[in-house]
């Protein structure tokens, strides 16, 4: 099942500023963000762990997205999925809190 | 299905939580005192931090005093310090060339995206030795 997690680089930017959204995304074949990106997708380096375990799982990236020209709340939100091998797309993901989380048990 | 999601506010202008006068350690909690001045001489740096900076630069301070304006910004052609590469810290050297005479300004921080600029905050320079 997919398993993500979300993070943003400050809580409040100024209309027309640049936020850098990073995110970490495990056994998905397709993850979007509800803000379309305005520059490319890069690596990031981070320490936050996704889990305990020593198999290697999941991937990080990071893209620049550029607020709104008016000021407002605005929530940015990673979507996942995945498909089984019996063809079935599988939504279930598990819950895990920004910047860190630990999907498997 | 299980979307995590940040929630970012998006606001008119920058604002400023502390300053450091890097130089003696002199710190300024604006939430706690706002009438906190910071003390500093021309060749000092000030550390700003706050929120809303634009972390692609140009962000600048302005410093007023009476009908003067002085300006630290990035590419100042005295060569003073400048960094403003996250959207919540900037640092600043003063500079000789930036604000010649000493004295007590008020400052502020505007983003180049900015609807409205920071509120403002006081700062006294004294003259700096070599300047």
């Amino acid at each position: 099942m997919p398993a993500l997690a979300v993070a943003s680089d400050a809580t409040y930017y100024t209309v027309g500023n640049p936020a850098t959204i990073t995110w970490g995304a495990a056994d998905v074949t397709s993850i979007s963000l509800t803000s379309q990106p305005t520059a490319g997708i890069y690596s990031c380096g981070s320490t936050n762990e996704i889990s305990s375990r020593s198999a290697l799982l999941g991937s990080c990236a990071s893209a620049i997205v550029t607020m709104p020209s008016t000021p407002q709340p605005l929530t940015i939100t990673l979507k996942g999925s995945n498909t089984d091998v019996d063809g079935n797309t599988n939504h279930t993901a598990t819950n895990c809190t920004a910047p860190a989380c630990t999907p498997h048990p | 299905m299980h979307t995590p999601s940040v929630t970012v506010t998006v606001g008119a202008g920058p604002s400023i939580d502390h300053v450091v006068e890097d130089a003696s350690g002199q710190i300024c909690y604006y939430s706690q005192n706002p009438n906190c001045v910071i003390n500093a001489t021309q060749l000092d740096t000030i550390s700003i931090y706050g929120a809303g900076f634009d972390s692609a630069g140009g962000n600048t301070v302005r410093l007023t005093a009476g009908t003067t304006t002085d300006w630290l910004y990035s590419g100042d052609p005295g060569g003073s310090y400048y960094w403003d590469g996250s959207p919540q810290q900037i640092n600043a050297q003063i500079g000789c060339s930036n604000v010649p005479v000493p004295g007590t300004y008020t400052f502020e921080v505007l983003n180049p995206h900015q609807q409205s600029p920071s509120p403002s905050y006081s700062i006294s320079v004294a003259s700096g030795s070599g300047c």
